[in-house]
């Protein structure tokens, strides 16, 4: 009995000796808080899945041909516009515009692409189900590209080295008067330049490498921690208690791939938009969408498109979440790029602007100025490098750039 | 006072040594719980169905291959099987799955979908997605030879 009591007292003294090292070092995050902070990290990002709607997707030569294609300005009505106008690599392929020029003036901020891949729809509105569907529509719209299929197509058969890496890939182009044949050789385009843009991933920012530090229980390098703001801003954006960031701007790319109104509203009433609720039966309309003839999928692949939700209430309005990561170079923002700078952004959150088509979910946030500003400061902590073949970012050899 | 009570003033040796050995079973069986909470947070399935009754009592859901806790932003499905009140296989009702998020009050962003499954009274549910996390709840509105009746399922979505 005496033995027993003696080994009992000295664990407690073992236990009392470790008790104080770990007292100094007590974790600042909660099990709960660490489980949401590794959801975030871009370790949790899953490998991007084959797009069943795409068979080239995963394609090198596809890739490589859609690269051409992207920077490539004679896939535009004027010789002038490329995919890289308004998506520009050294700008983590956006354009620096409040909203895009082409052909014409647009009405909308260009998103990046990096991580874009991952998305299950495409423009603000998610009028498109697919990345290669997206490139289609922004070809043919009269302010951007201004390029109708039949002219896309013949733009690749009257250039010898567009036409022959083509047939490599796709086989025969189509005469002009094969309706059916021009619209399959347009998707393959948009197939290809898909193939390209799969490949534009987001690199780990700082916050990823200082969770990941966290995570394996050790400090983080000087240049990887967070600073006091940097963390106060952490804390602000996972509790639901605080920012609800997370009801929104969740996963590893900060995004729910949902709708949302925020009530950001555009300058005139000739501008206004119904959003996602007429961005989605566009989207079901669409011949190119998963489950048209020029998609590669078997039905059953189109789950989104088939379950997606429609004509309800809180669909009017709603515009794309956009996801937070690299964001230093990808202002202005918001989808009419109305809020020039992240101090902006903060101060659509604090403003609660009324939205003019249904209505803002939007709600006064119990945090003070000092928060909103930590906010921001961690915000910044998104940004990072682009994970893409450094070839990739370059304009290729035989594309005519301006 | 009979034999064999004891006051909560003066417990008996026996009612102290069942203290201990309750402690002690609680000691042993954390490993057990860990265990059992680690599946949980790795998105393990549990091998027995859930099992709900409706609002009226008029009829019972019996949800099998439903994921717990559900994960945010994947697409899910399960099984249903109902029952009426007197034990019979309900096919072909009307079922109509809503959902909103308890605290942001965000609907579902998808439109879940039933179709009959293979046998009497069964059902798959398809197009379940989940954007938010946190606590939701599932209501199940059911029209089965003009009764109607409704069940909620309250889930954690991680």
């Amino acid at each position: 009995m005496k033995k027993s009591f003696l080994i009992a007292v000295l664990a407690g003294l073992a236990i009392c000796a470790v008790g104080p090292a770990h007292a100094q070092s007590a974790p600042e995050w909660t099990a709960q808080e660490l489980e949401i902070l590794r959801s975030l990290t871009l370790s949790s990002l899953p490998k991007l899945p084959p797009d069943p709607t795409n068979k080239y997707g995963d394609d090198p030569r596809a890739a490589d041909f859609g690269h051409r294609l992207f920077f490539d300005t004679r896939l535009s009505s004027n010789g002038m516009i490329a995919c890289t106008t308004c998506h520009e690599p050294e700008r983590d392929f956006t354009d620096g515009k409040q909203v895009s020029i082409g052909v014409g003036v647009t009405p909308r901020n260009a998103p990046t692409i990096i991580g874009a891949a991952h998305n299950i729809w495409f423009f603000w509105d998610g009028r498109k189900d697919s990345q290669w569907s997206q490139a289609l529509a922004s070809l043919e719209n009269p302010l951007e590209h201004n390029m109708p299929r039949d002219q896309a197509v013949e733009a690749i058969r009257s250039n010898p080295d567009l036409s022959r890496d083509y047939v490599a890939i796709f086989g025969i182009l189509p005469v002009s008067s094969d309706r059916d044949g021009v619209n399959r050789a347009f998707s393959n385009i948009g197939k290809a330049i898909a193939a390209y843009e799969r490949r534009i991933m987001p690199g780990p920012a700082k916050f990823d490498r200082y969770a990941e530090a966290i995570f394996a229980g050790r400090q983080p390098a000087p240049p990887d921690n967070l600073t006091l703001d940097e963390r106060q801003g952490l804390h602000v954006f996972i509790s639901d208690q605080l920012g609800r960031c997370l009801r929104c701007h969740n996963g590893p790319l900060f995004t729910n791939q949902h709708f949302h109104n925020i009530g950001v509203a555009e300058p005139t009433r000739q501008d206004l938009e119904e959003g996602r609720i007429a961005g989605i039966e566009t989207a079901l309309a669409d011949e190119f969408n998963c489950t048209g003839k020029y998609s590669d999928a078997r039905p059953n692949e189109c789950a989104e498109l088939n379950f997606a939700r429609r004509n309800s209430p809180e669909l009017r309005g709603a515009f794309k979440v956009p996801t937070l990561r690299n964001l230093l170079k990808t202002g202005p923002y918001m989808r009419i790029g109305s809020r020039r700078t992240l101090e902006d952004v903060m101060w659509h959150y604090r403003t609660l602007p009324i939205a003019r088509v249904g209505q803002s979910e939007l709600n006064d946030l119990p945090i003070t100025s000092t928060e909103f500003d930590q906010l921001e400061a961690f915000l910044r902590t998104l940004d990072g490098p682009i994970n893409v073949p450094p070839k990739y970012l370059r304009p290729p050899e035989t594309a005519k750039v301006n | 006072m009979p034999t064999g009570y004891a006051t909560l003033d003066r417990p008996s040796s026996k009612l102290v040594l069942a203290r201990y050995q309750l402690i002690l079973r609680l000691m042993l069986s954390l490993p057990a719980l860990a265990l059992a909470l680690m599946c949980a947070a790795t998105g393990a399935k549990p091998a027995e169905p859930i099992v709900l009754r409706t609002e009226a009592g008029r009829f019972s859901l019996r949800l099998t291959d439903i994921e717990r806790p559900e994960r945010v932003n994947h697409l899910h499905g399960f099984e249903l099987s109902l029952i009426t009140v007197d034990g019979r296989p309900a096919t072909s009702a009307s079922i109509v799955i809503t959902g909103q998020h308890r605290y942001a009050l965000n609907p579902l962003p998808t439109s879940p979908q039933v179709q009959p499954g293979p046998a009497d009274g069964t059902y798959r549910i398809e197009g379940l997605r989940f954007h938010v996390a946190g606590e939701w709840r599932l209501v199940f509105a059911i029209e089965f030879e003009q009764i109607r009746d409704r069940a909620t399922l309250d889930i954690v979505v991680k």
